[in-house]
């Protein structure tokens, strides 16, 4: 299953820590070599300062090696780094918890000045620098893994410097790698939102860097869309959102995927199958072209399964491809939580294409489509019907399904319409005859004064 | 193609260089030969010039006599006239004569010049005029009507004889009219026309009746200019520059009349000479009509080369060569300059170098001097070089690059000051000058050759053999500068800067600009497509590195178009919509605007090959509405009606054509661009046979559907369009094999497939299509007829996979285009009949029509209130 996995493409563009989760789950589902994957773990903790980790690593990769000198010696210095920064803004953490800073801070939340910070400074002789130092606190505190911490400091910065601060971006972004690696789906979930609206708004940027920001938000925003009961929704809204409505202006981020990163197309596809039909049938239609577009950059069956059903209408290889698509999921760490809701969806897919193109389908070739027994199909096929969402009958004798017939004739069709445009136009007359009324006093004002006009008139003449 | 030059040359010129009044005449003069036939004055598209040359030669003989002999006729007649003294007749023969003199005009140029009994009765016109004109009281009794002749024809004819060449003739027969009476044109040659010539530039103003008293004086001051010529060219420049004002002084310098003038040099400084003279008159003949800043006079020339050959016992350092070096660049670009001797002066100076040996420094500075002057040795505006010329500075640049790689330590930069050059010393020479300046004004040289070349003729390709120089030549210099920036080669330069490097990027940008512009348009046919990725990498150079706009977009576009020549069409769409040119293409520069037309049809046709047809169609369609495609993509002057150009914009227009070599097919383009309307709009049309709001797709495409059905009968196609036709009346009723027939046979093959590097691929795609298109519009058409029918025997009657066919009938009804299902037990498409019955579809219509009603009235009321809000929209 190795050639699906997306971790080596998914990993450039996320920070270090995030790619742990993915390395961690790759090691669970053994399609790779372990030594490879301790290594890799190893390799990545080299820039950062989770020392104890690291040698908990390196033990594990050379089992009866000794610890190395220089990750001793590392730790000592970060220790010393560590107490060094904590001292330096001790001060204002001490500060701030006090009853008064908060409402001061509380209350910053709401109107954009300086007037938190002034008031620390006032009162507690803070001064900015120190709040730097804060910042840089959190970076150094969130590198050596203590993610909670990084995130409360983070929220505490965020909270006292202008929202045009330098630093304001990296402070976003961390305080949200923070809540993802701590699993706070919530938390992660909000900031995203304050991410993806900071990015937006800062207009400044050179379009490369913007499509740098919006690469990295969207691979982010994985982790919190398939963690997030809200999430898959908005994953599609944020990529075929402004497509569904009628401006004609294309979506940034859709454009940033097809630029910038094709293999997201599987979790965009994968979020739109599981989503309720009903509601976006044309994301679905504006996907399909996209996948065609992209097919030579990116495909996998996730992909591939969409493009029999909707352009080749190939029954047989949607639902090869489908069960290729129980492994890929599987394997993959964003997916594998919604593997049975996905396979659910997809079938009600295959079934309700068929079901629109055919007339009559007999039952056992539907259980084959739908990779399931004839019993089985059966019953999925009763219920679907009981439920109201099929209008067929099946003919067990003969061991057909026969459709409803759906379409309308062209004198039902002239009937309904025109049927709507009678009330429709009685409302138009109504309405208009109402304003005339409302403004019959004025235009009584009107026409008399006209008539006082014109008899004046022929008096001058 | 001579001819046609000579005409060309002599309309700008001499709007240059005679005044307001004579460029009436010349207009006129114009006017008259358009009246036979514009094609012989005006330059042409290629094409139709080789059958005018085929004219001309097949004539020749018999032409030549009888324009003779209707001038003879009419000098008779004049002569007549005159003596009787009936000014109307006059006029009117006069008329006559210049419209036979400008149409024996271009035979008379093969016989070098103007006939001799043209300049006399011309003359004696001209005195009888005069003498008609001072007897006032003659003039008191002629009619009105006689007497409007008369002024009128004195101030034509004055105006005319002004005109450049006949004025000097005329002038040199009223100097010796008696024995020129029996010469030959070519054997009139005065010495006297130096001065002569100069004469009437002073007295441009003057009346020309009193010009007969003037030889005498003419004479004078011309045999006093040889003189001065003899013994020092520099002075008797030195003297004409200051008798007459500086606009005049370049007319003079543009006039020429070689013929005689090289007979006069010869006489005169023959010994001397004679090397060069010699060289001359092997060149003579094909120079004779464009070389006319050629060779001024003999004097200077003479004195040029003694200007740079050393005394004998004098030393020959630097410093000496130098010297003499700055003088004859000094004398660059001066009148009366001879550039051929100019060259000879180099090459003997370098010769001498290499003799005492003096380095490769002095040698690449001379070398450097030779390039310049051979490429402004036709200076004109939209002249080209002469072959020899050009071959000659091909050799001189390839000269330059050999030495430059050889001898690593030169550098030659522009940003070395001429007098922080270094020529001397081993370690490092210093010049000035800049190599890709050079390189690139060679190629804009050869276009303009190509351009000026018969596209049809021998002579193209002669001409295009040189691309392959041309290539290896920018090729070279793009290792020399890659190699000189790995090195990081630095130089000092002279500003507070410091050191900067020699090779810029900005200078790589240029060079590699260079190559894409040579490669981007070759298909390159060997395995693995190599020029793919060279293109890929100096694009990506260019993208990165570039700091103007306009290398960077005309890069991409390149890149673009050698995507999809090489049919990376998913590159190439991507990249294009990549680099967001649509956006700032209106307002960047014509040849821009004409690559990325180019590119947007290549991508078109990269489309089609890869059976997006759909895109191709977009792509194309811009190109085909308003049938511009041959200007839109600058290979041909479109020559549209009701639209006069004037000369100057035509000029520009034809400056930017592209090389033949360079052009797309215009046929194919329409060919593919046809069939993709075909493929689009055929079931197009079917699927909406009734609707009310049916658009047409293509208008194009529609007019030429419109222009055949005019047709009484319907013949076997000929034409490419008329097969696209006949095709596309056979894919109307479902018949595909008669449409592939149309489409792809012998004829269609020869004119259109076969230019397509992987013709058969795209024949197979295209019947495929056809096959697709064919089943569809077959369902659209006849689907009331059926109510049931099998997919297997749709599949066997578009020889089709039932897959395919299954695939198909499913998109129609999933789109609800086709209202049917299907039965899968049996496999058969069942009808539903819900396609409206003619009264039906009526019936919708008028629905339609009476929502839109509705509509409108409901935003007329809310107009009226002035309030959107203010009702609740009903049902919402």
């Amino acid at each position: 299953m190795a050639e699906y996995d997306l971790t080596a493409k998914l990993g450039r563009y996320f920070d270090r820590h995030l790619v742990f989760p993915l390395l961690e789950f790759l090691t669970e589902r053994n399609i790779f070599d372990e030594k490879e994957i301790l290594q890799a773990k190893y390799d990545l903790l080299q820039h950062t300062t989770m020392v104890d980790f690291q040698l908990d690593i390196y033990k594990k990769i050379n089992i009866d090696g000794e610890e190395p000198k220089e990750l001793i010696q590392k730790r000592e210095d970060i220790v010393s780094r560590f107490t060094e920064l904590s001292q330096a803004v001790q001060p204002l953490l001490d500060a701030v918890v006090t009853e008064d800073a908060a409402r001061h801070i509380e209350h910053q939340r709401n109107s954009d000045s300086m007037l938190a910070l002034n008031f620390l400074q006032k009162t507690y002789g803070i001064e900015r620098s120190m709040v730097d130092a804060l910042y840089t606190f959190a970076r150094y505190v969130y590198d050596c893994g203590d993610y909670s911490r990084a995130a409360t400091n983070l929220g505490l910065y965020r909270a006292l410097v202008p929202s045009n601060d330098k630093n304001m971006m990296s402070c976003l972004w961390g305080k949200l790698a923070s809540e993802i690696l701590m699993q706070r789906w919530d938390d992660a979930y909000d900031d995203l939102n304050q991410l993806k609206e900071a990015i937006e708004v800062n207009s400044s940027r050179s379009p490369l860097d913007l499509l740098h920001q919006r690469t990295w938000f969207i691979h982010w925003s994985l982790f919190v869309y398939f963690n997030h009961p809200k999430g898959r929704d908005d994953l599609v809204q944020l990529f075929l959102g402004s497509a569904t409505s009628s401006t004609n202006q294309t979506n940034a981020y859709l454009n940033t995927l097809q630029t910038a990163s094709p293999h997201l197309l599987r979790y965009l596809a994968a979020a739109v199958i599981i989503n309720p039909r009903k509601k976006n049938e044309r994301t679905l239609k504006e996907l399909v072209k996209v996948i065609q577009q992209e097919s030579y950059a990116f495909r996998d069956p996730i992909t591939e399964f969409l493009e029999c059903l909707y352009v080749h209408f190939d029954f047989d290889g949607a639902q090869q491809k489908l069960r290729d698509c129980t492994a890929v999921l599987n394997n993959d760490f964003f997916l594998i939580g919604c593997t049975d809701e996905f396979m659910e969806n997809a079938r009600l897919l295959i079934f309700e294409t068929f079901c629109r193109i055919h007339h009559c389908i007999t039952i056992d070739m539907l259980a084959e489509k739908l990779n399931m027994g004839a019993e089985e199909a059966e019953r999925w096929i009763v219920n679907l019907i009981r439920n109201a969402s099929l209008d067929a009958r099946i003919d067990s004798q003969k061991g057909i399904v026969v459709m409803g017939s759906q379409a309308l004739s062209p004198y039902q069709t002239v009937i309904e319409k025109t049927k709507n445009l009678f009330n429709r136009t009685q409302m138009l007359a109504q309405n208009s005859e109402k304003k005339r009324d409302t403004n019959a006093n004025w235009s009584n004002y009107q026409t008399q004064q006209a008539q006082a006009h014109t008899t004046v008139v022929p008096v001058v003449d | 193609m001579a001819s046609n030059r000579f005409f060309l040359r002599e309309g700008s010129s001499s709007s240059e260089e005679t005044s307001d009044d004579e460029q009436q005449v010349q207009v006129q003069a114009a006017k008259k030969g358009a009246g036979k036939g514009v094609a012989k004055h005006t330059p042409k598209p290629y094409l139709e010039v080789s059958e005018d040359e085929e004219d001309v030669k097949r004539v020749v003989r018999s032409e030549k006599e009888k324009r003779y002999e209707e001038i003879e006729e009419i000098i008779k007649k004049i002569k007549h006239a005159m003596r009787i003294r009936d000014i109307g007749l006059v006029y009117e023969c006069y008329e006559n004569l210049i419209k036979a003199f400008d149409k024996a005009r271009r035979v008379l140029e093969k016989d070098q010049g103007i006939p001799r009994p043209f300049i006399k009765i011309l003359a004696q016109m001209d005195d009888f005029v005069n003498t008609c004109w001072s007897d006032r009281e003659w003039r008191e009794t002629l009619t009105k009507n006689n007497s409007n002749n008369l002024s009128a024809l004195r101030q034509k004819i004055r105006r005319y004889l002004k005109q450049g060449t006949l004025e000097k003739e005329i002038n040199a027969y009223r100097e010796r009219p008696d024995v020129a009476d029996e010469e030959v044109p070519e054997r009139e040659a005065s010495p006297a026309h130096e001065g002569s010539e100069r004469d009437e530039d002073e007295e441009d103003a003057a009346v020309v009746a009193p010009a007969k008293a003037k030889p005498q004086e003419d004479d004078d001051s011309a045999s006093s200019d040889e003189s001065w010529d003899q013994t020092d060219g520099e002075s008797s420049d030195s003297s004409i520059d200051i008798d007459a004002p500086n606009e005049e002084l370049y007319k003079k310098f543009l006039k020429s009349d070689k013929p005689e003038k090289e007979k006069s040099t010869k006489s005169k400084d023959a010994a001397s000479t004679k090397r060069v003279a010699k060289q001359r008159r092997a060149e003579a003949l094909t120079e004779q009509l464009d070389d006319d800043d050629d060779d001024r006079d003999g004097g200077p020339r003479q004195d040029v080369q003694k200007l740079v050959s050393f005394a004998k016992d004098e030393e020959i350092t630097h410093e000496a060569i130098l010297k003499k070096l700055n003088e004859v660049i000094a004398m660059r670009g001066k009148r009366g300059t001879n550039r051929r001797d100019q060259l000879e002066c180099l090459k003997l100076l370098r010769s001498y170098a290499e003799k005492q040996n003096l380095g490769v420094g002095i040698d690449i500075k001379i070398l450097l001097i030779q390039i310049a002057v051979s490429f402004d040795y036709h200076h004109k505006g939209n002249e080209c070089l002469k072959p020899e010329t050009w071959t000659r500075a091909l050799e001189y640049i390839e000269e330059l690059l050999t030495l430059l790689t050889k001898h690593e330590q030169v550098q030659i930069s522009e940003n070395i000051s001429e007098e922080a050059e270094n020529l001397k010393k081993e370690p490092d020479y210093r010049i000035h000058g800049d190599a890709i300046t050079i390189i690139l004004k060679m190629d804009e040289e050869f276009t303009k050759i190509l351009q000026n070349a018969d596209a049809h003729s021998q002579d193209y390709v002669e001409r295009l053999k040189d691309e392959l120089r041309v290539c290896s030549i920018i090729d070279r210099l793009k290792l020399y500068l890659e190699s000189k920036a790995n090195n990081q080669v630095m130089i000092s330069s002279d500003s507070e800067a410091g050191t900067v490097p020699l090779v810029q990027a900005q200078h790589l940008c240029t060079a590699y600009m260079c190559v894409i512009e040579h490669l981007y348009y070759k298909y390159d046919k060997t395995a693995g497509k190599p020029s793919v990725a060279i293109i890929d990498r100096l694009c990506k150079f260019i993208y990165a590195k570039d700091t103007l706009n306009r290398a960077r977009a005309r890069a991409s576009l390149c890149h673009v178009y050698h995507f999809a020549l090489h049919d990376h069409y998913y590159e190439a769409r991507d990249l294009m919509l990549m680099c967001h040119m649509q956006d700032t293409i209106a307002t960047s520069d014509v040849a821009t605007q004409i690559l990325y037309n180019r590119t947007i049809v290549q991508l078109g046709l990269c489309a089609f090959r890869f059976g997006a047809i759909r895109e191709a169609h977009q792509a194309l369609v811009d190109m085909q509405s308003g049938n511009r495609a041959k200007e839109l993509l600058a290979q041909g002057v479109q020559m549209i009606r009701n639209q006069e150009r004037t000369r100057d914009q035509e000029m520009k227009e034809r400056q930017r054509l592209l090389p033949f070599h360079m052009h797309i097919n215009l046929e194919l383009i329409e060919c593919v661009y046809l069939v993709s309307a075909m493929l689009i709009e055929i079931p197009f049309m079917a699927s909406h046979e009734y609707d009310a709001r049916k658009r047409p797709i293509s208008k194009h495409f529609h007019t030429q559907m419109r222009q055949a059905e005019k047709q009484p009968v319907f013949g076997p196609p000929e034409s490419m369009r008329e097969h696209v036709v006949a095709a596309s009346r056979a894919m109307k009723t479902g018949d595909w094999s008669a449409c592939v027939n149309f489409l792809i046979n012998e004829k269609m093959n020869g004119k259109v497939w076969n230019l397509m590097p992987q013709a058969n691929e795209v024949r197979k795609m295209l019947i495929d299509k056809i096959k697709e298109e064919s089943l569809r519009t077959y369902l659209f058409t006849y689907a009331t007829v059926y109510d049931a029918i099998s997919m297997s025997t749709l599949a066997d009657m578009f020889e089709l996979p039932v897959k395919q066919v299954y695939g198909i009938i499913s998109k129609m009804i999933i789109n609800e285009e086709l209202m049917a299902s299907l039965e899968e037990p049996n496999q058969t498409v069942v009808m539903h009949h819900t396609d409206p019955s003619r009264t039906q579809a009526l019936s919708l219509q008028l629905v339609e029509k009476v929502f839109q009603l509705y509509e409108q009235n409901e935003k007329l009321v809310h107009f009226r209130n002035g309030e959107p809000n203010f009702y609740s929209r009903p049902n919402q």
